[in-house]
């Protein structure tokens, strides 16, 4: 519906664009990220390019005279194993829950944190403190707080079986990625231009559309940056699901199922054939995650 | 004399002794050999994991990153083939051989060896016997002197209220349950070599053995294979326990023990086929004291260390004369069902896959309760092939 009052804001961009690296200074720019690109192609290439290569046989670990070229059949037996689609889709399943949730509280932090003033210094490092922590030390937290402790006391949790480890699980990331969050969408609401907001205010536009027309435009970028960034941590999330495994548990993530492959069963070639499969998802999800929060279209 | 106080001389090399949960008392076996070594080695002792699966990781990732620090290991005999195919055991000695395979239990010799070569020295082998308290078994009907069937032995429980408990110290429980019940019901869990084993779950075998877990949860006798089997045992509604013949050493059933009696393993069909699990003595290939070694697996397997380990903690010796040893019949109280489970009895597959094997089946086989004869041999069956095949599961 449209409101009464119109607010002659969508002509105003607040897009800020990067000084995009064109005419004869580009190679300067190059020359200096050179290195640093080097470097992480080799940290990122080399591995790759081993799991890659490994991917292609049959390698168990403790059973080297069965070692063979497989070709792509261990792709084939991922791609069409019922146990590696349902593991991916609780994997989606998760991340939803846990970004949706960390974007929520993230933002009501941000809101939160920018009043904060003089504590700001105090606050930064407290919302960020459970990033810091091992994300093993957060998932057996909140299994324990789920399982035992007060999680399962206040809200009936324990013994629900798998419902509970989902629940954990995603307790466990959502606690653990929303200070992060709430950091990226602190600087994102920087951006937003006080004299617009002092403008909107003065038009008498409500709150909503304040926080519609205003604030999200301008926070486009951060949000966009939270949600890939939070997406793709939450999808390659091991520790909670290990932690809250136990036999015939059902919470079972992608990249648990090429753990237990690789380091339970050993099974090292159909190990790599999952962790390709997973950064090719992994790839599809950005792919899809980045033109879809693209500034442009929140405007 | 300083050495007399037990201290072995400076110059002494220190052996390393990894041991699992096994209730013989390491500590005292080690220092008597370390004493008979007369400084020429000190054996420490470090404990393994008492789960299996966690022992088997740990074991898997230290051998395979050339840990030199393991120079004597109690190794379980479900993964000597695993561990010999993956070149982690150091050959024994051609003047050892024969020492070590002489007057062995032809099962645990058979347990030890891989591709027709001795790759560990076997010490214990453990069949499972019937335990019962003072005169259960005759007041639930059973007769003690030929195999009782699980149709009888789980009718006479709920008779008496009492329960049949099915030990499980370590997680294997359960894997070496199915497998000792597909055979009891003439099939093979898993036969043939490597990835492509058969595997025999999917058959009428399977579907009898899993119809007697079915009967057996559906009489309410037990919660199956369990850490607390002892425990409920010694208690008040404690009946039977099915235990490897050392259970009745455990501190659990102190308070019952003199009141124990042993029969052999329940039958499936006709014959008594007992699940036997071992443990035996090899050196890693990366051990430092590799002679040392050796030579503290001469004294582990001594007659007298193996009428010790009889006698005492109540584990089978592998050596068929430490039975005929005057010490052994007095103390070892299942003597008579123990030898003749030996000769029946039945050990998982020497499968390199086996652990894997044990997580397919605690996958499709745990909760008892949920085991049926017309889904589980299915379901199972499809788990432990890609075990074994080593495809997705």
């Amino acid at each position: 519906m449209r409101s009464p009052i119109r607010i002659p804001l969508k002509r105003i961009s607040v897009r800020r664009r990067l000084p995009m690296l064109r005419g004869p200074h580009d190679m300067t720019g190059w020359r200096w990220l050179a290195p640093a690109v080097v470097v992480l192609l080799l940290v990122t290439a080399w591995p790759l390019g081993r799991a890659v290569w490994t991917s292609l046989s049959t390698d168990p670990l403790t059973s080297p005279d069965d070692r063979q070229f497989a070709g792509l059949d261990n792709y084939v037996d991922v791609l069409s194993s019922r146990t590696w689609w349902l593991a991916v889709a609780a994997t989606l399943v998760i991340v939803v829950l846990v970004v949706a949730a960390q974007l929520v509280l993230g933002l009501a932090f941000a809101a939160a944190l920018r009043r904060a003033g003089a504590l700001w210094p105090v606050t930064r490092v407290l919302v960020l403190l459970p990033f810091g922590l091992l994300a093993v030390v957060s998932a057996v937290m909140w299994r324990d707080a789920v399982t035992t402790g007060f999680a399962a006391t206040w809200f009936r949790l324990d013994d629900v079986g798998p419902f509970g480890s989902l629940v954990a699980v995603c307790a466990g990331e959502v606690w653990r990625g929303t200070g992060i969050t709430a950091v990226i969408l602190w600087a994102g609401l920087l951006r937003v231009p006080s004299s617009l907001m002092a403008s909107a205010v003065a038009d008498g536009a409500t709150g909503w559309q304040r926080f519609t027309r205003v604030v999200l435009p301008a926070m486009g970028p951060a949000l966009a940056v939270a949600t890939t960034y939070r997406a793709l941590d939450a999808f390659r999330m091991l520790e909670g699901p290990l932690v809250a495994d136990q036999t015939g548990a059902s919470v079972r993530t992608a990249s648990f199922l090429v753990w237990d492959t690789t380091f339970s069963s050993l099974e090292l070639g159909l190990g790599a054939a999952m962790s390709v499969v997973l950064v090719v998802l992994a790839g599809l999800l950005a792919a899809v995650l980045v033109p879809v929060l693209s500034v442009r279209r929140v405007v | 004399m300083v050495a007399a106080c037990g201290a072995a001389t400076p110059s002494a090399r220190v052996v390393t002794w990894y041991v699992g949960p096994d209730r013989l008392d390491a500590t005292t076996l080690a220092s008597t050999c370390t004493d008979q070594a007369a400084g020429r080695y000190r054996i420490d002792v470090e404990q393994l994991p008492d789960d299996v699966t966690a022992r088997h990781a740990l074991l898997v990732r230290r051998l395979l990153a050339q840990d030199d620090s393991i120079d004597v290991l109690s190794l379980d005999s479900s993964f000597t083939t695993e561990f010999a195919a993956a070149g982690f055991l150091a050959p024994i000695p051609a003047a050892r051989v024969a020492t070590y395979s002489e007057g062995i239990v032809p099962a645990a010799l058979a347990a030890a060896t891989h591709d027709g070569t001795l790759v560990a020295a076997p010490w214990f082998y453990d069949p499972q016997v019937l335990w019962y308290r003072g005169n259960t078994a005759e007041r639930a009907g059973l007769d003690t002197t030929k195999p009782i069937s699980w149709d009888d032995l789980v009718a006479g429980a709920q008779r008496l209220g009492v329960t049949v408990e099915i030990e499980d110290r370590d997680g294997s429980g359960l894997s070496e349950w199915v497998n000792a019940l597909v055979a009891g019901t003439g099939g093979s869990l898993i036969s043939g070599d490597g990835r492509s084993a058969k595997v025999g779950l999917d058959t009428d075998a399977g579907r009898a053995a899993a119809s007697i877990v079915e009967l057996y949860h559906q009489s309410g006798v037990g919660p199956g294979p369990s850490a607390g089997a002892l425990a409920r045992f010694a208690g008040p509604g404690g009946g039977f326990l099915l235990a490897s013949t050392s259970a009745i050493a455990d501190p659990a059933l102190a308070a019952v023990q003199a009141d124990m009696r042993a029969t052999s393993y329940p039958a499936a069909v006709d014959a008594s086929i007992a699940p036997v699990a071992g443990v035996e003595l090899a050196v890693p290939a990366h051990a430092k004291n590799r002679a040392q070694a050796f030579s503290v697996i001469d004294c582990l397997t001594s007659p007298t260390s193996l009428q010790t380990l009889m006698t005492g903690p109540q584990h089978s010796a592998s050596r068929l004369s430490t039975y005929q040893d005057p010490a052994v019949p007095t103390s070892f109280r299942s003597a008579e069902v123990a030898l003749t489970a030996l000769a029946t009895g039945l050990s998982v597959p020497q499968t390199p896959f086996w652990a894997n094997v044990i997580d397919a089946l605690d996958e499709t086989w745990l909760p008892v309760s949920s085991v049926t004869q017309d889904e589980t041999p299915e379901a199972s069956q499809a788990e432990v092939r890609a075990a074994v095949e080593g495809t997705v599961r």
